[in-house]
């Protein structure tokens, strides 16, 4: 089993040239069992209520961020049984992590936390960040390789 | 009795009493600590009469206990530490619990031992789907998660969201998680 990080998954959702990259390589991983946390959705649906306030501050049309949202709920139903929750023993790993470093690395460092409750690897496109959380197994999303 | 001391009074009935006489009566059976006493004693040159005092057994207890290990080494006597297998098995929602199973135990001992159940769930052991028969290593990490039979297409990662091919959006998306990254930290002290 793998974790995908937030940042990875945008990738893949546009299926722009870096996504294309990624998604050959998930495709070519022995393990293609791949999942996200609860943290990724939040950050997705945040993201897309953020977007909807922001347009509306801006005068902008909405109509564009609620499809947006309809979008993101769609296809992370299609993600069922495969979201990872973040509970209590992620918390616990999350909390051990130095103050600093859960500062910079934000919900990336829950995210770490939960793939090293699972033992599971995180794919991401931000290596340099994921491989100072201790213990984790990270993989570069766009070349496949494991970095630590 | 020491002086002050109240001697306890008990009671007992006639069938605990002959209960009681009944296993007064049955040979103890010297426990691991006294074997090695035992053992360790004669090795500095004691008597088995000196060796069994500080052992707390039978002059005879000890004399077996040498004699069977002359015979058979500490396999003999009982004295080889059982070797174990240290795994930690990780659930979602139940977090992380360490077991120590006996050498060529299976994930299925694993599963007993836990309570824990497999019904729609996926076991992993070291990363890998594993069956039940699979034999445990010392250090093997054992992850139980749902099975992902339900989900709506088997690679939902090759899923995409057709709103992101409008570039604009798109950014203005971007810039939004990228600033929402610390979100769930904004209302919590850092320190803590």
């Amino acid at each position: 089993m793998n974790l995908l990080d937030t940042d990875a998954l945008s990738h893949l959702q546009k299926n722009d040239r870096v996504g294309a990259v990624i998604l050959t390589r998930l495709a070519a991983s022995p393990d293609t069992d791949f999942r996200i946390t609860t943290v990724n959705a939040f950050e997705m649906l945040g993201g897309a209520v953020d977007l909807i306030r922001e347009l509306r501050r801006k005068h902008k049309d909405a109509v564009p961020g609620f499809k947006l949202l309809e979008e993101l709920l769609d296809y992370l139903g299609g993600w069922r049984g495969r979201i990872m929750p973040y509970d209590d023993a992620a918390d616990q790993v999350y909390r051990g992590l130095p103050p600093r470093l859960r500062q910079e690395l934000g919900n990336d460092a829950r995210i770490g936390a939960i793939a090293v409750v699972l033992n599971a690897p995180v794919w991401t496109c931000n290596v340099d960040d994921y491989r100072r959380i201790p213990g984790l197994i990270v993989y570069a999303a766009e070349t496949g390789k494991r970095v630590s | 009795m020491a002086v002050g001391e109240k001697a306890m009074s008990i009671h007992l009935n006639d069938e605990d009493r002959a209960n009681l006489e009944r296993l007064e009566k049955r040979r103890m059976k010297p426990t691991r600590r006294q074997k090695a006493i035992a053992l360790l004693r004669l090795a500095e040159g004691l008597t088995s009469s000196e060796a069994a005092m500080h052992a707390g057994i039978a002059r005879e207890e000890v004399e077996a206990v040498a004699a069977e290990f002359a015979r058979s080494g500490m396999a003999g006597v009982g004295l080889v530490e059982k070797s174990k297998t240290l795994v930690r098995l990780v659930r979602p929602g139940v977090g992380v619990q360490r077991y120590r199973l006996r050498k060529g135990a299976t994930l299925a001992d694993l599963v007993r031992r836990s309570k824990a159940t497999t019904t729609c769930q996926a076991v992993y052991l070291d990363g890998v789907l594993a069956e039940e028969t699979t034999p445990l290593h010392d250090g093997a990490v054992v992850m139980i998660v749902p099975q992902p039979k339900n989900a709506g297409v088997d690679e939902p990662w090759r899923a995409t969201i057709p709103s992101f091919q409008d570039e604009s959006l798109f950014r203005e998306y971007m810039e939004t998680l990228k600033a929402r990254r610390h979100d769930l930290d904004a209302d919590e002290d850092p320190e803590r």
